[in-house]
């Protein structure tokens, strides 16, 4: 199911949240809404699910205006971003509420509900965890049974708020390749929030990139990384140095898209190595460059020629490799 | 994150409706009733009622006892808090438990069991007798049941406000080369001030407006053990309304004054 | 006093750092001082209650609380508490309800106006009612003419007993509703459920605990009213007479015995009370330290 958003603004207060925002996304997509927080990203998704409503615009699903559709009558499945999962309801009641809610006429027996709540846990892998309550499971359990909940209404549109957020680094790695995976094979149209762009990049097939209430970008995760539309995407979407360039401006390019050498070379910059730091397979070079207080950072491979016997305070020139430039004044 | 009024959650205007016609019916047009009726009194008849001799020694011995049952809860109750929150020992879970019995127990039970208890032939008022002075039947015994009535406010502020202060926070004093007494005066008195504060005027409300527990102990003579509800009482009985209303107004005005004050204390200790 | 050597050889769990240092002697004269304030102060005066209730044994005492005026006001009591705290429960959720859900303009005002009925003195909450209803009150003549009595009648009682306790539930539920905010109800929404089922299978068993506090609180309260319910009572013997105030009847006719013998059985209620107060809060102390993990 398609999802199209149009001319949609939201204000809180004072505060300008989102501002005349336009997004279509395709049916089947995974999207990313990725961003600094207080972008206006989480309440955009709740404005698609219909927890919030917008001041102006309008939120369209396959052709048909939801504006004014309640929320039970989206059809849309959602995972809060701390789970709210029902504190005194088991896993299985947890899972089964959305089943047991229907009107009487749609509502499936007891025995179907739990055959499919069954099939939903296995899954999610947690089949044995039915009866438990969730205070007593651990953070990716407890994101497993909120996706498990919200599947069980067989939503057309699977919406997540920072799924990933509240969970450690490994689980974290986990399952964003487990959801993404799990995407494929339920295929469905699925939007999800976070403010990290490596787990944009791994998981979604386009990234739309907010800030300050408006979209920055939208492409797919090398589009936006190789061809950023502005300097904050640009910032945003990996580590990146500025080289002033007096009165023409400057310009950005990522650590480890430099050129390094021991002597002087043409178009090269002439620096003073600050800091080195062997990183495994890459090593980071911090050098200070005259008349700039910011540092650059480079980052080159271990073997590197120009490492070899390098120590503070030496000298070393560098060029930001040419593709990788980008100029702003 | 905290979120804004969420358009699904229904119910705010059925709820916010109930609310204020209930709060109207029961509290807030009787309480405007009362004003209504002191305001058909001229200042001059409002002042000669309130500034009669008998209301002045009510009005003192009224917020006079309040105010030391008060602070003698200030000691008593942070030092129940703190035996509660710091120490553990047999019978802690009793006393804790028990603390709540004043609130628990009819107000007119504490006032007789109390009177029982301090009147010259009591178990404990003979002693008291022995030695040559009287308990029940004099401000003492006033201030003694106001002290029963509000103990646990105090207990019930600090408590969960001691319970919060990291241990830590004593220990690193305590390596600075604080003593004890010191690490209490400059580490825990500042951060347990506002709750104090709050225990503090809350028993003191309550004191100066309590009348079950006292009238039994009181003795309620006339410009010596009278309180201010006592007269409130009195005028009633004489179907005086209008003066019944004008010491009414004037201890709901008093009061909200001093818990103002309190507040206002309590700000400034906060916002240093 | 052997529980006292109990307690001084009793060793301090967590605190033993405080201990080592040489505090222990500061510390046992603490508890040791927590235990005479308890003793004197909380012990003595149920003790003094139960020796003169029994002081011409359990033959009076049965007399004095099963005398058909005694039995009256217990009924009237019971009324008294059966009316006020529904209304005061279903009140009190109402209010949490829109004070923790929504954000709106003047509701710390709104707040403060539940608390209100605190700082009001009983017997002032007594006399507005008279003035409101009474003979010379505003609608005193119009209340006559229909032959409708309030005040010194029933009625007087039950709103007086209101007043007292309008913010008991309201005040248990307010921050506990807050600090559960508002997403497992939107996950209800979202997942089917109408505004009544929301309710009902969500919000209500995550506040049922408080709920019970709540009303625990305002029991005792309605039940042990005396200065408020005693202005509105004509105080008329079988009629209008709560137990607080048959016990001040008792009292004031100089039978002693009959009075302890009915506020024994009071306090017995009031220790009751106490049970079940330690029982919901301690539920509620498990709900609130999990909600507090997450």
């Amino acid at each position: 199911m398609s999802i199209e958003i149009r001319n949609v603004s939201k204000r809180f207060g004072a505060f300008q949240v989102l501002n005349d925002i336009n997004l279509d996304i395709r049916s089947g997509e995974l999207v990313a809404l990725l961003g600094p927080s207080g972008c206006g990203k989480t309440t955009l998704l709740r404005i698609i699910a219909g927890l919030e409503s917008p001041d102006q615009g309008s939120i369209v699903f396959h052709g048909e205006d939801v504006s004014g559709h309640d929320v039970r009558d989206r059809n849309v499945g959602f995972v809060f971003q701390h789970y709210a999962l029902f504190r005194h309801m088991t896993v299985f009641d947890n899972v089964a509420f959305g089943l047991r809610m229907k009107p009487k006429r749609e509502r499936p027996s007891e025995t179907q509900i739990a055959a499919k709540v069954h099939e939903l846990l296995g899954m999610v892998q947690l089949d044995w965890l039915a009866d438990r309550y969730p205070e007593q499971l651990s953070g990716g359990q407890r994101q497993r049974i909120a996706l498990a909940r919200a599947l069980a209404v067989e939503p057309k549109i699977l919406l997540l708020d920072e799924p990933f957020g509240a969970l450690d680094a490994k689980v974290r790695k986990e399952l964003r390749r487990w959801l993404a995976r799990l995407h494929e094979e339920i295929n469905l149209t699925s939007v999800f929030v976070t403010h990290d762009q490596e787990e944009a990049m791994e998981v979604a097939d386009r990234i739309v990139v907010m800030n300050k209430g408006v979209i920055e970008q939208i492409g797919h995760p090398g589009e936006v990384y190789e061809q950023p539309a502005s300097d904050f995407v640009y910032h945003f979407l990996g580590d990146s140095n500025r080289l002033q360039l007096g009165d023409e401006g400057h310009i950005l390019f990522r650590p480890h898209e430099v050129s390094l050498a021991r002597e002087p070379l043409a178009e090269h910059r002439r620096a003073e190595v600050r800091d080195i730091r062997p990183l495994g397979a890459i090593t980071r070079v911090t050098l200070k460059v005259e008349g700039q207080g910011e540092l650059i950072e480079a980052e080159v491979v271990k073997s590197h020629a120009s490492l070899l016997g390098l120590q503070r305070g030496d000298p070393l020139y560098f060029r930001p490799a040419a593709g990788s430039l980008r100029s702003a004044s | 994150m905290s979120r804004r009024t969420s358009p699904v959650i229904p119910g705010f205007g059925l709820t916010l409706g109930y609310t204020l016609v209930y709060l109207g019916l029961l509290v807030l047009i009787p309480l405007g009733a009362m004003f209504v009726h002191a305001a058909q009194l001229t200042w001059s008849d409002f002042w000669a009622i309130v500034s009669a001799p008998r209301v002045l020694a009510a009005l003192k011995l009224s917020f006079g006892t309040a105010f030391v049952a008060a602070l003698i809860n200030g000691l008593i109750g942070t030092l129940l808090a703190w035996v509660l929150v710091r120490y553990r020992f047999s019978g802690r879970r009793i006393i804790d438990a028990m603390i709540d019995l004043p609130f628990a127990l009819p107000t007119a039970v504490a006032g007789i069991a109390l009177t029982a208890l301090y009147a010259p032939s009591g178990l404990v008022g003979q002693f008291a007798s022995d030695l040559g002075f009287k308990i029940a039947y004099t401000p003492l015994g006033i201030t003694l049941a106001l002290t029963f009535v509000t103990l646990p406010f105090v207990v019930r502020t600090v408590q969960p406000v001691l319970a919060d202060i990291p241990r830590e926070v004593e220990e690193a004093a305590a390596c600075l080369g604080a003593r004890p007494l010191q690490v209490f005066r400059h580490v825990l008195l500042p951060a347990l001030l506002p709750a104090w504060l709050t225990g503090f005027a809350l028993a003191f409300a309550r004191g100066v407006g309590e009348y079950g527990s006292v009238i039994f102990i009181a003795g309620n003579m006339p410009m010596k053990t009278e309180i201010l509800p006592l007269l409130i009482m009195v005028k009633l009985d004489q179907y005086d309304y209008t003066g019944a209303t004008a010491i009414g107004v004037l201890m709901l005005v008093v009061s909200f004054v001093l818990l103002l004050l309190v507040n206002l204390l309590q700000r400034r200790i906060e916002t240093p | 006093m052997s529980s006292i050597t109990a307690v001084t050889s009793a060793k301090a769990h967590g605190n033993a750092n405080a201990a080592r240092c040489g505090h222990a002697l500061g510390r046992n004269l603490l508890i040791i001082g927590a235990w005479l304030v308890f003793a004197l102060f909380l012990l003595l005066p149920l003790y003094m209650v139960l020796s003169e209730a029994l002081k011409q044994g359990l033959g009076v005492f049965f007399t004095a609380i099963l005398e058909p005026d005694a039995i009256a006001a217990l009924k009237l009591t019971l009324l008294a508490v059966a009316i006020s705290v529904p209304l005061n429960l279903l009140f009190g959720v109402a209010a949490a309800w829109c004070v923790s859900k929504y954000e709106f303009r003047g509701k710390s005002l709104l707040v403060t106006l539940i608390d209100l009925p605190f700082s009001v003195s009983p017997v002032i909450a007594g006399l507005i009612y008279v003035l409101l209803f009474g003979a010379q009150g505003f609608f005193g003549e119009w209340l006559q003419d229909r032959d409708i009595q309030i005040v010194f009648a029933v009625p007087g009682i039950v709103l007086a007993t209101l007043f007292v306790t309008v913010p008991f539930v309201a005040r248990e539920l307010i921050p506990l509703m807050q600090e559960q905010g508002t997403q497992e109800e939107e996950a209800a929404r979202l997942l089917g459920a109408n505004g009544w089922q929301m309710f009902w299978y969500v919000t209500v068993p995550n506040i049922k605990w408080g709920l019970i506090y709540g009303v625990v609180l305002c029991t005792a309260r309605a039940m042990g009213e005396f200065g408020a319910v005693s202005v509105v009572s004509g105080h008329i013997r079988g009629y209008t007479n709560t137990l607080p105030l048959h016990v001040e009847i008792l009292y004031n006719e100089y039978n002693h015995v009959a009075a302890f013998s009915v506020a024994s059985l009071l306090l017995a209620l009031a220790l009751c009370i106490l049970l079940l107060k330690q029982w919901s809060e301690a539920r509620l102390a498990r709900l609130q330290s999990n909600a507090a993990e997450e």
